[in-house]
């Protein structure tokens, strides 16, 4: 296996990035991360808290960067190949094209069942990508027996 | 946020530079020269060991090479302009006109990851990288940084 995709649904699935770099470096692939900014959630959150949406869209976008960076910071310790990558837009849509376009040979996706919105959102999405992504794809659950 | 890290004397218009790595030797001499760093192997040493696990060059001629070392004492910035361009090996194949060299010490690194996420959402702005790309001097380099740190 060549090349894994870590998507970073939020920086509350840290433990998955752990096991995203363990795969990777055990089979000598590249881990690619990506983080989208997804236009809905934006205009949802910039709803909520009456704020400007291109103002959230930069904010949301700063803290995507800062999560890839501090993925690259462990994956490089581990002498692993990474390349980041942000996009903005619909999830579905991006990571459809991302792993299509990539030739990603799996999907590695964090998730956290039953937190509130977010945790509704993040089911909402792994859903989505169940049916619609090709390509084989890890669900690690976040605190997961 | 960056604004402090700015310096106009770290900001360096380079031509007919061979490879990327002659480009980030450049970059550290001036900055040897300026006495901000000691010396330039140690940095120089964790810069290729980065680049050859992966090459840092982001989008659309900006490249952003980058590692945590003890040769510094702080947060280090250096900006290096290649008017020719020139290839980085970058995700997209796009030459490089633009090099921010990011180097800042191991305890430092909650403030490296927060200007290499600054700077990298920055360049993801098209208008951003158009108004870099056509500045003439350090100090529109720096007045141009400063207008999109926000």
């Amino acid at each position: 296996m060549e090349r894994i995709l870590l998507y970073i649904i939020s920086g509350e699935t840290r433990a998955s990035w752990n096991r995203a770099i363990d795969l990777s470096k055990s089979l000598s692939a590249t881990l690619y991360a990506l983080f989208i900014v997804d236009k809905d959630l934006v205009k949802t959150v910039a709803d909520m808290r009456k704020l400007d949406e291109i103002d959230t869209a930069i904010k949301v976008e700063e803290e995507g960067w800062k999560y890839l960076y501090y993925l690259e910071d462990m994956a490089v310790n581990e002498g692993v190949r990474t390349a980041l990558f942000v996009e903005e837009g619909d999830s579905i849509d991006i990571l459809r094209k991302f792993v299509k376009e990539k030739e990603i040979e799996l999907l590695i996706v964090g998730h956290r069942s039953g937190q509130g919105r977010e945790g509704r959102r993040e089911e909402r999405i792994i859903q989505q990508l169940i049916e619609y992504v090709q390509c084989p794809i890890l669900i690690d659950k976040e605190g997961g027996k | 946020m960056i604004e402090k890290f700015l310096d106009e004397d770290l900001i360096i218009v380079m031509d007919n530079v061979e490879n990327k790595f002659a480009i980030i030797e450049k970059m550290l001499d001036q900055a040897l020269r300026k006495g901000v760093i000691m010396t330039r192997e140690p940095i120089l040493h964790k810069i290729r060991e980065r680049e050859e696990l992966e090459s840092t060059g982001v989008v659309e001629g900006i490249a952003i090479p980058h590692a945590r070392t003890e040769a510094v004492k702080d947060l280090l910035m250096i900006i290096g302009v290649i008017k020719e361009g020139l290839d980085f090996n970058s995700l997209d194949g796009k030459p490089v006109h633009i090099v921010f060299l990011i180097v800042a010490p191991e305890e430092a690194k909650s403030k490296y990851i927060q200007v290499l996420a600054r700077i990298s959402r920055m360049c993801r702005q098209e208008d951003f990288r158009k108004t870099l790309l056509s500045a003439g001097s350090p100090s529109e380099v720096i007045s141009i940084l400063e207008k999109f740190d926000t």
